[in-house]
């Protein structure tokens, strides 16, 4: 495994994106939207992080997407689990009346929902998501930049007393 | 935990973890009336028709920034039902703090422990060490009449070393502290795995 996981390794459950990497996920995912005719790709890491989403997006509450569709394939999986279906790289498809949801695991790490109209095939889409989490695996074996300088100020600072003050300052009455 | 070094956000993850009914949901619903609403997202709560919670409730908040870093908080609670297991676990991975909400109650003295085990269980499972995750307890519900003594409650969780905060969550009373209590807790531990 490339140097970048063994940050990953380090902070247990976490992920790390570099400026670069960001910028590659940000040109893919336009591009898979743009391919596929899709209404929006998103994409959001297994425990429900959102990551980075292209297309109409505008009236989603991408967030909120985000935290479901990783409810929705951690489940997903867990049943494939229990009936004995397991196999990596899960795929869930939700035909809507207009739009496919399409739900795709990317590696351990992150997951892609993809939504297309119906009037596209199927088939056509499954294997354009399954070309582009190979390329978005890819983007994050990449070895990492020298990025440390960004967080210089968070790793010397006092952080509890801007804890604190920020709460007071969100927290009303209710 | 997710660090975004362009943006410089950083993503957070902490989970109200406890049996059922002892109010996770309800700390959840007084976080989500109390913040500003440009610092938080809708609440997301996904129940069975009797409002028990199926799988999670949602919500995240946007925090400014912390020494150059802009961290988001995304909270979720589990389902305490016994049968939902399953799904306790799902919602606890990729957890970066967790806020155990103990019922005050005498007759849920037995479910508070089965709780705590089975938590404590599931992170090992998942090779989360418990040490390396921000944990506090929250003792709810402390103005029902036959309330569980907190020297009692703390000697059934092991005499927990975590920070232990009282609370009568429906009246928004001690929510507060606790969020407060785990967020730096959180934030303090990630500070430190990055520093090393």
């Amino acid at each position: 495994m490339g140097s970048n996981f063994e940050y990953e390794v380090k902070l247990r459950s976490g992920l790390s994106i570099f400026p670069s990497q960001d910028q590659a996920i940000d040109q893919l995912l336009s591009e898979l939207v743009e391919k596929a005719t899709g209404r929006f790709v998103l994409l959001a890491d297994v425990t429900g992080q959102f990551i980075n989403a292209k297309g109409e997006t505008r009236k989603t509450d991408l967030i909120a997407l985000g935290s479901l569709a990783a409810g929705d394939l951690a489940a997903s999986t867990e049943i494939a689990r229990l009936s004995g279906e397991y196999q990596e790289d899960q795929m869930i498809v939700r035909e809507g009346s207009k739009y496919y949801t399409i739900i795709y695991e990317v590696g351990t790490h992150l997951l892609l929902l993809l939504q297309v109209s119906i009037e596209v095939p199927l088939g056509w889409v499954r294997i354009l998501v399954k070309q582009y989490a190979s390329k978005l695996k890819q983007i994050l074996l990449s070895p990492p930049e020298k990025a440390e300088g960004i967080l210089s100020d968070f790793l010397k600072g006092e952080t509890q007393a801007f804890v604190d003050q920020m709460l007071d300052d969100l927290w009303g009455e209710g | 935990m997710l660090l975004n070094w362009r943006s410089r956000e950083l993503q957070l993850k902490i989970v109200y973890y406890g049996p059922a009914l002892s109010g996770k949901t309800t700390n959840l619903k007084q976080i989500y009336s109390r913040v500003d609403p440009a610092h938080r997202s809708e609440m997301v709560s996904l129940q069975t028709k009797d409002d028990r919670t199926l799988y999670f409730d949602f919500l995240q908040l946007e925090l400014g920034k912390i020494c150059g870093l802009k961290p988001l908080v995304q909270l979720y609670t589990v389902p305490g039902q016994s049968y939902y297991e399953v799904t306790r676990r799902l919602v606890l991975r990729g957890v970066d703090g967790i806020v155990f909400i103990a019922d005050s109650e005498q007759s849920k003295l037995n479910e508070n422990y089965q709780a705590w085990q089975e938590m404590f269980a599931f992170l090992k499972d998942m090779d989360l060490p418990a040490d390396e995750i921000g944990i506090v307890v929250q003792y709810n519900k402390r103005d029902i009449p036959n309330a569980v003594a907190i020297p009692e409650m703390k000697r059934l969780l092991g005499d927990s070393k975590y920070p232990g905060f009282e609370a009568i969550a429906v009246q928004g009373v001690g929510v507060y502290e606790t969020f407060r209590a785990i967020l730096n807790l959180t934030v303090q531990r990630v500070q430190r795995i990055l520093q090393n």
